[in-house]
């Protein structure tokens, strides 16, 4: 069952899986399939995103308001569910983005001297 | 947010469909979409649907995550789990009763420790912050301590501002009018002893100070005697009763749960003025701190306190008190010895419940290993490792609480057997039972036993490589061995420890067995007659000697004498003394027990005069004041002089303090005073019709029934006074067996735990070896088609099992010197590294181990290789 290293990709923190399917409904509804692929792309395939892992948060992101789902059907005519970001969930995005940010600024600025010391 | 997701779950369980419902087609569109941009990517058809799989992981964990997201599937699964579990111990009937009735032994032992202890420990401890509560005493600095007279009493409450109260209590008695009449026990205490205790009336009310200064004739009644006395009357507030002949009011009666120190029966006011002949009593000072200081803080306090009272009082500096202990209640009433055998007690039966778990735990490692296979195709169908460790523990959770079902049940019966011995009729104590203490207790462990025995198993079972297991039986490595063999290991010398520490306490009991009393219990009937409205010592005399002349003249009675104390009775009256070689103050530092004893009493117990003579009928009030002193004393005083003609200067209660100096007629044997199992101490004898005392227990040697002579000295001595009550009788043999009966309980179970611990380390070992005969069953068949006897197969295996036993004993030595040295103040007249007692533990344990090991290499040894090799 252990899964394949894969060098050049990297997994996600916890947590901040919620954050990016947020993100990507930003641009409107999408079904799940849809929401992976934009990940993919989106982190030049950077991302590593186990499909299957998707969905357990879609049903949290639902318990908690931030996302509503609706059946409807995909452009190559299948019927998919759509997910919809609501009002909460854009506040919530909002937040942790700052959060994300201020969290990725406190890093950066711990692992800089080390950086510049290796340079010297 | 977290409102929000509640309501979601509620919404979830009561609307259907449930929005995880469509799941399964949502993932399934999921997956065609991949495979679709798979194919449009260019890859064959196959290809495309296994990558796209490959892509999403695993579905069903997919689902299953999905699914608990929405919370309220974990009682579902529970469900599921436990209907799974019950069927595969059904399956199994062999397994789960061994496995039962382990976990029932090992929490049944818990159980019925624990609840000695609750009953024990925190029963005499009920009281609101028994932390802040002590005993005060007034110390020699060198550490002897006494009670405090009034007046230091006084001192103390007026000036101690680390207490909340200070509280002090007096000895008395009265007879209550009745039939038959009854003596009553009672303490005089002052008014906020209530408060000190933090116990309040549960009928009526306490006693104020008021009444106590003026020394109102009120009483509070205990719950029992309200009960037995009174038949629980509900009006019995305000009635009168009658004690020593006067009438007293009743204005309470305190809680069933509620007695402090001793059984008191009853409490009435303690008058301390500056002119009450209280004034120079000994007292039993309770106190309470507030709730901002400490102990340490009130003794420091009082310990200044006792230097400025020692400086103002000069009986107090003479006596050599000039110090305090402040003595915290826990140790005053459980004592070394009690908190030293509950420990001892409690570390068994933690012995026996890990000896338990780890057999449990062997037998479910064991039970993994066959169930591999099953477990690989739940993994390899996609079920998480969590998902099947969580499966495993709740079967393990299942056994253990049918364990512990069955446990308590065993733990109930035997409670119940064991609450009625006299042992556990501590004054104070509440009677030994499961309560809802020793249910909480109870859950708690075996919630504890099921975790330290599933877990590692469970963990064990679920790492399986699929490919491996799910080919047919593979011989690969045993994967488990070393945590079987240290399970073993384990249990042996924890065995080691239990038998060692039981063989301690048996030589011990046998060493108490042993002790000579000092006196001869057959055929001696023993009981208090204490006169409580007698004052003037001729009316005390006349009564007595009345008393036993009626007595004496009973057919079959050989003799009838009084005595202050009896042997073994746990206290008794002091004596200051001393020679008159030693300096004046040498009074206030000795003391011996008192006995004021009738002519004949030495002849009547049994207990030798071995120099000069007995008291006799020349000594009387006006004739030479005599005295006879024990070996001991004898020794200790005069070295090898013969005290007899010496003089001894003593001082007592009985001649009001003063200093009397009386010829030493005889020495007596020594007698055990207060327990078995302490050495000798200072006796001295004073003749009865020198010092009348009205405090008197009568001895009676008679080979009449005491079913026929009780009766006739209840008549006898009730022809002479119908209202005095006779208290506490007992034949000096039930005395002598009720001394023994803490050791005797304390060997008993101790014993019976580790005969249990030896069993299942058997068990244990046996069920191991069983196994590894098992698994090397074709191996051993090789050996014998290649010319192999069976001797030599039952070495080789005989080997593999002993080596686990060996090891288990030499941890188990080491261990058992460790903690056998706790219980050094345990044990009597023998070393806690006894060799008698830790080679037997060591040859009963391997003697077991070799028997357990045996059975089954024999068995393997025997068998057919023809069958053995086929064995695959």
């Amino acid at each position: 069952m252990a899964k394949q290293p894969s060098g050049d990709r990297i997994e996600l923190v916890y947590g901040s899986l919620d954050m990016l399917i947020l993100r990507t409904l930003r641009w409107g509804p999408t079904h799940g399939h849809g929401i992976a692929k934009s990940i993919e792309r989106l982190s030049e395939e950077t991302l590593k995103v186990e499909h299957g892992s998707l969905y357990p948060a879609l049903q949290r992101l639902q318990q908690e308001g931030w996302i509503t789902a609706e059946w409807g059907v995909s452009k190559n005519k299948q019927r998919a569910k759509f997910y919809r970001l609501t009002a909460a969930g854009r506040r919530q995005l909002v937040a942790e983005t700052s959060r994300w940010e201020r969290f990725v600024r406190a890093i950066t600025g711990v692992l800089k001297p080390a950086e510049s010391e290796e340079g010297q | 947010m977290s409102w929000r997701r509640d309501l979601a779950k509620l919404g979830a369980l009561f609307h259907q469909p449930k929005p995880v419902d469509d799941l399964e087609d949502e993932i399934r569109a999921h997956l065609e979409m991949e495979e679709q941009e798979n194919l449009e990517s260019g890859m064959p058809p196959d290809e495309a649907h296994y990558a796209a799989l490959r892509r999403f992981g695993n579905v069903t964990l997919a689902e299953e995550r999905s699914r608990e997201m929405w919370g309220w599937n974990w009682a579902e699964t529970l469900g599921q789990d436990l209907r799974f579990g019950l069927r595969m111990l059904l399956k199994n009937p062999g397994f789960t009763t061994v496995a039962v009735m382990t976990i029932a032994l090992g929490i049944a032992s818990t159980t019925i420790v624990f609840s000695v202890f609750n009953a024990v420990v925190f029963g005499q401890l009920r009281y609101g912050h028994p932390e802040r509560m002590a005993l005060v005493w007034a110390a020699e600095p060198r550490g002897r301590f006494t009670n405090p007279p009034a007046p230091v009493y006084l001192a103390w409450r007026d000036r101690a501002t680390a207490f909340e109260s200070l509280a002090a209590l007096a000895d008395t008695s009265f007879d209550l009018r009745g039939n038959p009449p009854v003596r009553l026990g009672a303490a005089q205490a002052t008014a906020n002893f209530f408060r000190a205790v933090d116990v309040q009336p549960e009928l009526g009310r306490a006693f104020t100070e008021e009444e106590g200064h003026r020394g109102a004739r009120v009483l509070v009644l205990s719950h029992s005697v309200w009960k037995n006395d009174f038949a629980s009357d509900a009006r019995i507030l305000g009635q009168t009763v009658v004690l020593n002949g006067a009438p007293w009011t009743v204005i309470g009666v305190m809680p069933a749960s509620f007695s402090f120190v001793r059984n008191d029966d009853l409490w009435v006011p303690l008058e301390l003025g500056p002119n009450h002949p209280m004034k120079h009593s000994s007292l039993l000072v309770v106190g309470r701190v507030r709730p901002g200081s400490s102990l340490e803080q009130a003794n420091a306090q009082l310990q200044t306190l006792q230097g400025q009272v020692a400086a103002e009082m000069p009986q107090v500096a003479a006596s050599g008190l000039t110090s305090v202990r402040v003595m915290p209640l826990k140790e005053f009433l459980l004592g070394a010895n009690v908190t030293h055998m509950m420990s001892v007690l409690l570390g068994a039966v933690g012995f026996v419940l890990l000896i338990a778990c780890s057999n449990v735990a062997n037998l479910l490692l064991a039970r993994g290993t066959a169930r591999r296979k099953e477990v690989a195709m739940r993994l390899s169908l996609g079920a998480s490792r969590g998902r099947v460790v969580r499966q495993l523990l709740t079967e393990t959770g299942l056994l253990a609480a049918i364990g512990a079902a069955v446990g308590l049940l065993l733990a109930a019966v035997t409670v119940r057997y064991i609450a009625g011995l006299p042992v556990l009729q501590a004054p104070g104590a509440p009677s030994v039972a499961v309560d809802a203490g020793v249910l909480a207790f109870t859950m708690a462990v075996t919630c504890l036993t099921a975790l330290v025995c599933g877990l590692g198993p469970a963990w064990r079972v679920s790492k399986v490589q699929l490919t491996e297991s799910l080919k047919t039986t593979a011989i690969g490595a045993d994967r488990h061995r070393r945590l079987r063999d240290s399970l073993v290991i384990a249990e042996v010398a924890l065995s080691v420890v239990l038998l060692a520490g039981a063989g301690l306490l048996v030589r011990s009991f046998v060493n108490l067995l042993r002790v000579n009393p000092g006196f001869d219990p057959a055929d001696l009937l023993t009981m208090e007659v204490s006169l409580s409205r007698y004052q003037e010592p001729a009316a005390i005399r006349g009564f007595y000697h009345e008393a036993l002349e009626r007595v004496r003249a009973l057919p079959g009675v050989e003799g009838a004498d009084l005595c202050t104390t009896l042997p073994l009775i746990g206290w008794n009256y002091g004596i200051a003394f001393r020679s008159e070689d030693q300096p004046k103050d040498a009074l206030q530092r000795q003391s011996a027990n008192l006995q004021v004893v009738t002519d004949g009493y030495f002849q009547t117990t049994g207990l030798p005069v071995v120099g000069g003579r007995s008291f006799a009928a020349q000594d009387t009030a006006a004739s030479l004041p005599v005295a006879i002193i024990n070996r001991h004393l004898a020794q200790r005083l005069f070295k090898d002089q013969n005290p007899v003609g010496l003089r001894l200067i003593v001082s007592s209660p009985l001649d009001r303090g003063a200093e009397v100096a009386r010829q030493i007629v005889g020495v007596a044997a020594d007698m055990k005073d207060e327990r078995l199992n302490e050495p000798a101490s200072d006796d001295v004898y004073l003749p009865y019709e020198q010092s009348p005392a009205p405090w008197e227990y009568m001895v009676v040697r008679s080979h009449a029934k005491s079913v026929t002579l009780v009766p006739a000295i209840r008549t006898g001595i009730a022809s002479v006074d119908r209202d005095q009550p006779i208290e506490d009788i007992a034949s000096m043999q039930q005395r002598l067996d009720e001394s023994l009966s803490g050791p005797r309980f304390a060997v008993a179970l101790l014993g019976t735990f580790a005969l249990l611990a030896l069993a299942m380390a058997a068990v244990g070992i046996y069920g191991v070896m069983s196994y590894i005969a098992g698994r090397r069953l074709p191996e051993l068949g090789l050996r014998m088609a290649l010319g192999a006897r069976p001797v030599e197969l039952v070495r080789i295996l005989l080997w593999s099992g002993l080596r686990l036993a060996l090891a288990g004993c030499a941890i188990g030595m080491a261990g058992a010197f460790v903690v056998t040295r706790a219980m050094s103040s345990a044990v009597f007249g023998v070393s806690p590294r006894d060799p008698l007692a830790f080679t037997l533990a060591l040859t009963i344990i391997l003697a077991a181990a070799v028997v357990a090991t045996a059975l089954p290499a024999r068995r393997a040894a025997s068998i057919d290789p023809i069958v053995a090799l086929r064995y695959e």
